[in-house]
């Protein structure tokens, strides 16, 4: 049965103190101290195949004469033969063990941890294995429970995009609020227009909050009658941001034992019917649209700004720009706005100003500003957009296409230094490079780019002949 | 095309020559630069201390792992394309010279899994005013538990701006509905070692019997890595591990930061 251990067991133990044994009992110690134990030779066939006859039964493996890579996944027999390497390459009698799958025709797997021994009689090698199959077992449920929390997660977010989608699209005002903590726990872009914030202020605020006039009262009253009643007639009340009369339709439901309160936000009917499809549309452009939007009057001051303007500059709320100048905001403050109000004022209109935006954190994000000068009434009134440009600049700067990352932080330099400090650093060929941006940024304005680059309109010329630029005086 | 409509006076003016443009913006990105941070190789002394937290499995240590990662300015995206996958490599080199026991390995890449979900959550291609920037069904085949690769995909995927319809062990009625009821540019299938390729090759061509004429499918994951004619083997229209040779095997192309058909 074990024919390598009947002929040289005697010399396997003959070293050490330990008592000799016979073949047979040795063969029956091994069988029962392993789960599993096989003796492979050098070549790599499987001598012998030892079962713990007190353990469950991996089957009927006949696997004697076969070659150990038969009955190893392609993933285990590498680490088994480099852990054979190791072990047939040490001197020492250490033993190193190997964590192996079984594959018996690609049929069924088991897990097996073998400690390998060299056993110097006849060059084999006697793999002593203990069953991992209990935890690969609980491996499979770990695995099968994750599978399932994947697919529930899967069908989760489709849930979720039905719900975000009816709730962007829907022209309904919609608002939600924990009836225990009285706060908006969500709202959509059409109830927070209406309510005059942004979405985001808007979440979390206490609904009592937000609004005011006589009959707020009554509608915190309802809603306390809600909580017990479930029905209530809608409330006329007044946006506290917006300043707008709102009809509010509350209605109750639970969701996981939470009680929600559904506030459908309507205006009362009068207002309604006086934007006509374009205007309707602008509307909709100027509080949706990604570009920021903003109106000053003609010294520059803020009237109006949009979320993404808000967005852009970090800024809580409209509020806090309105009524400043549009300079606090520009990297190059007076000199910017100049630059924009003059050619707007001349023109009608700029295009393509490139700067960067100054944040409420005193962040810098490269921008383009187009700007156009409405002159139908009394009061002018400068309209600005600014498009993000520091996503832009990656892409078209030769030589940045790898890292976005890499352009922003050098606009970022370009920005918080001035002219001279990088000069220090590096060559004329930036030195000109600055130059002839700001050249370009101000319409050839010999005055404002001096500015611009906090340098004397006589140095500027004098880096201007240097660097062979004049010639673009006429332009 | 683009680039030119958003172009403003300073690469017009700059227009002149292209070596020397490109000498100064690599004087002044190595200014800027100053610190140097490369995204498409994990930084070794951060990748092992995730890996450390993630076979351990306490949660606070994990955080601390994650907020150093922020610190130092590792966005979640390079965590999830870069890092993830880099973990996941290393355990499982740290099973095949029994570092690690597999026990710990499917604990630990369950662990990368949830840290995926968590930030992929806010990776969201589909709704109402997102432009359709193409579809792919992603299947793990019947029982690969290999699912990290595939979920990495799927962040990217997600990020591109391509709706992606995620099925683990999906079986053949699943399959059938799925591909009926809904369409896509093409199908996925990802899988990690040459055990799965026959379940693949019995996938693929039960997808070419019921599945839509012409529905380009592509096997990608790990199994890249162990070479061999894969779409041989499995009957599929292409294999390979880069997201974008895939993307044009199903007639997408990703460019300028979205995804778009390539055809009519």
């Amino acid at each position: 049965m074990v024919p390598i251990l009947k002929t040289k067991g005697t010399t396997i133990l003959n070293g050490g103190s330990m008592p000799l044994i016979s073949p047979d009992l040795l063969s029956e110690i091994i069988s029962t101290a392993a789960d599993i134990a096989l003796i492979v030779s050098r070549a790599g066939v499987v001598v012998s195949v030892l079962i713990n006859p007190h353990h469950r039964s991996f089957g009927q493996l006949d696997w004697v004469g076969r070659n150990i890579r038969d009955v190893l996944t392609s993933e285990s027999y590498p680490k088994f033969e480099a852990r054979v390497g190791q072990l047939l390459a040490a001197q020492t009698a250490s033993t190193l063990s190997v964590e192996v799958n079984h594959a018996d025709q690609t049929i069924w797997e088991f897990p097996v941890r073998y400690s390998l021994h060299h056993l110097r009689a006849d060059d084999s090698i006697m793999m002593l294995g203990r069953d991992l199959r209990p935890i690969a077992e609980m491996q499979q449920k770990l695995v099968s429970a994750q599978m399932a929390l994947e697919r529930d997660y899967e069908s989760q977010r489709e849930m979720d995009t039905r719900y975000r989608v009816l709730m962007e699209m829907t022209r309904d005002a919609i608002v939600l609020v924990s009836m225990g903590s009285g706060r908006i726990t969500d709202l959509n872009a059409a109830a927070a227009q209406m309510m005059g914030g942004s979405r985001h202020d808007l979440l979390g605020s206490a609904i009592a909050q937000e609004f005011e006039g006589r009959r707020r009262g009554e509608f915190l009253e309802s809603m306390a009658n809600l909580a017990v009643a479930d029905t209530a007639a809608p409330v006329e009340l007044q946006a506290r941001r917006s300043q707008q009369r709102l009809v509010v339709v509350p209605m109750i439901f639970r969701a996981a034992g939470e009680r929600l309160l559904l506030c459908r936000l309507e205006s009362p009917a009068q207002t309604k019917g006086f934007v006509d499809e374009l205007g309707d549309n602008l509307n909709r452009l100027y509080h949706d649209g990604i570009d920021s939007i903003v109106f000053t009057d003609r010294d520059g001051i803020i009237r109006n700004a949009n979320e993404a303007f808000l967005n852009l500059t970090d800024s809580p709320n409209q509020a806090a720009v309105r009524g400043k100048s549009m300079a606090d905001y520009l990297a190059r403050g007076m000199v910017d706005l100049k630059v924009l109000i003059d050619n707007a004022r001349r023109a009608g209109h700029m295009r393509m100003y490139a700067t960067k935006l100054t944040t409420a954190f005193a962040g810098q994000i490269a921008t383009e500003i187009s700007a156009a000068w409405l002159n139908d009434r009394p009061h002018p009134i400068l309209g600005l957009v600014f498009r993000d440009a520091s996503r832009a600049d990656a892409l078209r700067r030769p030589g940045f296409a790898t890292s976005p990352e890499g352009a922003n932080s050098v606009m970022e330099l370009v920005g918080s230094s001035t002219l001279k400090d990088i000069v220090a650093e590096t060559t004329d060929v930036v030195e000109k490079m600055c130059i002839e941006t700001a050249v370009e940024l101000t319409r050839n304005n010999r005055v404002a780019a001096a500015e611009m680059l906090g340098l004397s309109r006589q140095s500027l010329y004098v880096k201007l002949r240097k660097y062979g630029l004049m010639a673009n005086d006429s332009e | 095309m683009q680039m030119n409509q958003m172009g403003s006076p300073i690469p017009h003016a700059l227009g002149e020559a292209d070596g020397v443009i490109n000498f100064a913006a690599q004087v002044v990105a190595m200014l800027a630069a100053r610190g140097g941070k490369a995204d498409s190789e994990p930084r070794a002394d951060l990748l092992d201390a995730l890996i450390a937290a993630i076979v351990l499995g306490e949660q606070p240590r994990l955080e601390e792992v994650l907020r150093e990662l922020r610190r130092q300015r590792i966005s979640v995206e390079v965590l999830a394309d870069v890092y993830i996958p880099a973990a996941a490599r290393k355990m499982g080199d740290a099973w095949t010279s029994d570092d690690l026991s597999f026990a710990d390995v499917t604990m630990a890449a369950a662990r990368l899994q949830v840290i995926l979900r968590e930030i992929g959550a806010a990776w969201v291609a589909d709704g109402g005013a997102i432009a359709d920037g193409g579809s792919v069904l992603m299947v793990v085949p019947d029982r690969e538990q290999h699912t990290l690769g595939a979920m990495v995909a799927l962040g990217q995927l997600r990020r591109m701006g391509i709706s992606v319809c995620l099925r683990f062990w999906p079986d053949r009625q699943e399959l059938r509905n799925l591909l009926t009821m809904r369409h896509f540019d093409g199908m996925f299938v990802s899988i990690a070692n040459r055990e799965k390729l026959e379940v693949s090759s019995v996938l693929v061509h039960a997808v070419r019997e019921f599945g839509p004429a012409g529905l380009p499918i592509v096997v990608g994951g790990a199994i890249m890595e162990h070479g061999g004619d894969v779409v041989t083997q499995t009957g599929a229209d292409a294999a390979t591990d880069d997201i974008h040779v895939a993307l044009q095997a199903c007639g997408l192309v990703y460019e300028g930061k979205k995804a778009s058909r390539l055809r009519a």
